[in-house]
C-alpha cells in the first residue's frame, strides 16, 4: 500500500524509470543492428575478393598432365643448356689450339725469314770485304754479338783478320784443336758457353762458330760479348750459327777464287766441261 | 686510318732493311718504301704521303736524329710516327731520339713480332 502510493507520488513528480530504460534498451538494439549490417556488408565484400581469387587460382592452377609437360620441358632446355656449354668449350679448346698453332707458325716464319735474309745477303756479292761485312752484320743485328772476331786458317793455326769492337793486334792467334775456339775449329762445331753470354771475360770466346766449306776448314768466328739484353742464346741462334759457319764459309771462299780468278767465266763449253766431268 | 698504309725504312743495313722490310710486309694493306740514308729518306719523303717512319740513328751522309729533327721541324710530317732501331747500350741517343720527335724505339737485335707489334700500336691498327 505504502509502495503504489509512492509510486503514485513519483509519477506525480514526472518521473518515468522504465520508459527510460526502454529507449535505452532499443537504441541498443538499433546500434547492434547497425554493426551487424556493417559486418554483412564487410563479409560480403570478403567474399567477392575471395570468389575472384580463388577464381584466378583456379586459372593458374595445373593439372598434372601441364606439371609434367613443364619438367619434360624444362629437362629439354637443361639438356640443350649442356649441350651449349659443351659445344661452347670445344671450341674455346679449338681456338686455344689455332692461337697456339698461329704462335707457332708466326715463330716458324719469323725463323725462316731470318735464315733466308741471312743467305740472301750473304750470297748476294763476291767481293770479300762485303761477304765479311755482311756475315758481321748478321752477328750483330741477327744474334746480337757484340765483340767479335774472324780468325782464319793459316796452316796450324787461326790468326784473327777482322774484328768488331776488338783490337786484332792485341788477340793471340789459335791454334787448331786447341782450347775451346781450336777444337770447334776442328771439329767443326760450334761451342756455345753456358755461362751469361752479355759478360766478357777477357779473351774467352763466349760462342765460337765454325767455317768451313766441303769438309775444309776455313777459320772460326769468336764471339767474346754479347749485347746488354742478351745473356744466352736461342735455338734461332744455333740456327744461324750453323747457317754462318757453312754459308759464310761458302761465299767467303767464292769471293777469295773470284777475285784470284779476276771474273766469272763466260764460256759455255767449260761450263759443260765442268758439268760433264763428274 | 686509309686502306694503304705507306711506311718509310731508313736503314743503311741491307740486311736490317731487309728484315725490317719482311716484317712490315706482314700487316695487310703496307706498301714499304726503303732508303739507304737519311739524305735518301728525305728525298722519298717528297714523294709522299707516309703513315709512319722507321729509322737507323747510325747511318752514313745522315744519321737518324737528323733525319727525326729534320721531319719534325716540317709542318707536313709533324704527326707523322717516328721509330727508331737502336741498341740496348745506346741510351743517349735513344733519348736524344726520342726528345726530337721519335715516338718509340726497337732494339737490336730486332725480331720481326717485335716491329709488327710497335707499328701497328702506333698506327691504331
Amino acid at each position: 500500500m505504502s509502495e503504489d502510493r509512492e509510486n503514485k507520488g513519483k509519477r506525480e513528480a514526472g518521473e518515468e524509470p522504465a520508459a527510460e530504460e526502454f529507449l535505452k534498451v532499443f537504441r541498443r538494439g538499433v546500434q547492434f543492428t547497425e554493426e551487424l549490417l556493417r559486418e554483412n556488408e564487410r563479409l560480403r565484400v570478403r567474399l567477392v575478393r575471395l570468389e575472384e581469387e580463388h577464381r584466378v587460382l583456379a586459372q593458374k592452377r595445373l593439372g598434372p598432365d601441364n606439371y609434367r609437360q613443364l619438367l619434360d620441358q624444362l629437362q629439354e632446355l637443361d639438356e640443350q643448356r649442356n649441350q651449349l656449354l659443351e659445344r661452347f668449350r670445344a671450341v674455346e679448346s679449338e681456338n686455344r689450339d689455332y692461337l697456339k698453332r698461329y704462335e707457332e707458325m708466326e715463330q716458324e716464319y719469323n725463323r725462316l725469314a731470318n735464315l733466308y735474309i741471312a743467305s740472301y745477303q750473304l750470297h748476294s756479292s763476291l767481293d770479300l770485304r762485303e761477304v765479311v761485312r755482311v756475315t758481321f752484320e748478321i752477328i750483330v743485328n741477327l744474334i746480337g754479338g757484340e765483340v767479335f772476331c774472324l780468325y782464319v786458317l793459316d796452316g796450324n793455326r787461326l790468326l784473327p783478320v777482322r774484328g768488331e769492337k776488338c783490337v786484332i793486334e792485341q788477340l793471340s792467334p789459335l791454334t787448331m784443336g786447341r782450347g775451346v775456339a781450336g777444337k770447334a775449329a776442328q771439329d767443326g762445331t760450334p761451342y756455345v758457353d753456358s755461362g751469361n753470354l752479355a759478360k766478357a771475360e777477357g779473351d774467352k770466346p763466349r760462342v765460337c762458330i765454325p767455317l768451313a766449306v766441303a769438309g775444309e776448314t776455313l777459320g772460326v768466328i769468336c764471339i767474346f760479348k754479347f749485347l746488354e739484353h742478351k745473356p744466352c742464346v736461342t735455338e734461332l741462334d744455333r740456327e744461324l750459327f750453323g747457317l754462318l759457319g757453312l754459308h759464310s764459309a761458302t761465299a767467303m771462299a767464292a769471293a777469295r777464287l773470284h777475285a784470284e780468278a779476276g771474273k766469272i767465266p763466260h764460256d759455255a763449253e767449260g761450263f759443260r766441261r765442268m758439268l760433264a766431268s763428274d | 686510318m686509309p686502306e694503304s698504309i705507306r711506311a718509310l725504312v731508313v736503314e743503311d743495313s741491307p740486311t736490317m732493311r731487309q728484315l725490317i722490310c719482311f716484317a712490315l710486309r706482314r700487316i695487310k694493306g703496307i706498301e714499304v718504301v726503303e732508303a739507304d740514308d737519311g739524305v735518301d729518306g728525305l728525298k722519298k719523303l717528297a714523294n709522299g704521303p707516309f703513315h709512319i717512319i722507321i729509322t737507323d740513328i747510325n747511318m752514313p751522309v745522315m744519321d737518324g736524329l737528323k733525319l727525326v729533327s729534320l721531319v719534325r721541324s716540317d709542318d707536313k710530317w709533324k704527326e707523322v710516327p717516328i721509330v727508331i732501331i737502336t741498341t740496348e747500350g745506346a741510351a743517349e741517343d735513344r733519348q736524344r731520339a726520342l726528345s726530337l720527335g721519335a715516338n718509340a724505339y726497337i732494339t737490336k737485335p730486332i725480331q720481326a713480332p717485335q716491329v709488327i707489334a710497335c707499328v701497328k700500336k702506333l698506327l691504331n691498327l
